[in-house]
């Protein structure tokens, strides 16, 4: 059996010299987290916010380095006019793995807007969207989103969607277990 | 206390480039603070961030972790600071050696009319050395300003300076128009950044 897509998504993040990874977590990211961080070739940076990771990110390259940025899919929301100002206007490159919320089976209605609005939002400030729902498109996208997006100086962003992460339970999913919330 | 007893933007950026080695990266954040940096000392190693106001300090951040070797100057104003703090927490909690910020401290929004701050009398010095910056000072002068920024501009970083500025309302003309993709490539070249060519063979199809 293949390995999960975080394990292939930081195997590829080290074939393709990425040097900085900045990210806000979310429990989808974990695992490719946690291997980012434990890389000595890798400087993992814990962002505050999303829209940092396009300053951090459009820095790196200015100074010769790779980045990814890694986000939920609510961050994207924040994202909007830095993506727009700064990697458009200058054309840099953007690569980003964004972990879906509010599309398949998410149980908080909270998310539901902004999962919906991801992929058409960031079409909208010129980024390539992949969304993936499966390991094998997952590393799939990656692998090219990644040659894309430094090569063709393209903004690219990778959706990795609840039907491959699953759908977080924050409310039970049946009433009968609402009492243990 | 003179109203008028704080130096202006010119004041410092003067200083600046005069106690500014060649090889200092210079970030600059919108409006005047890249208008009259262009004029003053316009170079192939600044990079004027003509928008996006807040994301000066993450986009320096990541240019000072991508290159350790070389000082990397921002300049950012308060009312940028005060959209995106946070963007300080992180350079507090990276902690780069090569990072000097230079915060434009006039308490205004200069660049939209000189609306005043949310808050303009806050102590960034203060702030700045609770987010984990190493240095930070609060400067009045251009005297105290060169005293502060030599010893900044020798890798014991991060350092945050916040200066006390005269608001300048009236937008500086550049010298030349600051088209983004030609900064950024004259930046790239300035820093000796990889280039990344796809080359074709077999008439131009991809083997994989």
């Amino acid at each position: 059996m293949a390995d999960p897509w975080t394990v292939e998504a930081h195997r590829l993040f080290k074939k393709h010299g990425i040097k900085t990874v900045g990210y806000v977590p979310d429990a989808g990211l974990t695992d490719l987290i946690n291997a980012c961080d434990a890389d000595n070739d890798i400087k993992a940076v814990v962002m505050t916010t999303e829209e940092e990771g396009i300053g951090l990110s459009s820095g790196a390259w200015l100074g010769g380095e790779k980045a990814a940025i890694l986000m939920q899919s609510s961050g994207v929301g924040n994202t909007v006019n830095a993506i727009a100002s700064i990697v458009s206007s200058c054309q840099f490159p953007l690569f980003m793995i964004v972990t879906m919320r509010g599309q398949y089976g998410e149980s908080n209605p909270w998310q539901i807007p902004m999962g919906q609005a991801t992929a058409p939002v960031l079409r909208s400030v010129g980024v390539r969207v992949y969304e993936v729902d499966t390991e094998e498109d997952a590393v799939g996208a990656i692998e090219n989103g990644l040659k894309m997006a430094f090569v063709s100086n393209a903004a690219v962003a990778v959706l990795i969607g609840q039907k491959l992460i699953g759908a977080k339970s924050f409310i039970a999913d049946v009433a009968e277990e609402v009492t243990h919330v | 206390m003179v109203s008028n007893s704080r130096p202006t933007r010119e004041d410092y950026y003067r200083a600046l480039s005069d106690n500014l080695p060649e090889e200092t990266l210079v970030v600059t954040s919108l409006g005047n603070a890249s208008y009259l940096w262009a004029t003053v000392r316009d170079a192939p190693e600044n990079f004027y961030l003509e928008d996006a106001m807040g994301l000066a300090l993450p986009l320096a951040l990541g240019l000072a972790v991508a290159q350790p070797n070389r000082e990397v100057v921002v300049v950012e104003g308060d009312g940028g600071l005060l959209m995106h703090m946070g963007g300080l927490v992180t350079v507090g909690a990276v902690a780069p050696n090569n990072l000097t910020i230079l915060l434009i401290q006039n308490g205004v929004h200069a660049a939209s009319g000189g609306q005043a701050l949310t808050n303009a009398e806050l102590d960034i010095a203060d702030i700045a050395r609770a987010m984990g910056l190493k240095h930070a000072e609060n400067i009045t002068s251009v005297k105290e300003f060169q005293s502060g920024l030599v010893p900044a501009l020798k890798g014991d970083g991060p350092t945050l300076l916040a200066l006390a500025t005269e608001p300048d309302l009236d937008a500086v003309i550049p010298p030349a128009m600051l088209d983004p993709v030609v900064t950024k490539r004259r930046f790239m070249e300035a820093v000796g950044a990889p280039r990344y060519v796809s080359i074709f063979f077999g008439g131009g199809m991809l083997s994989e």
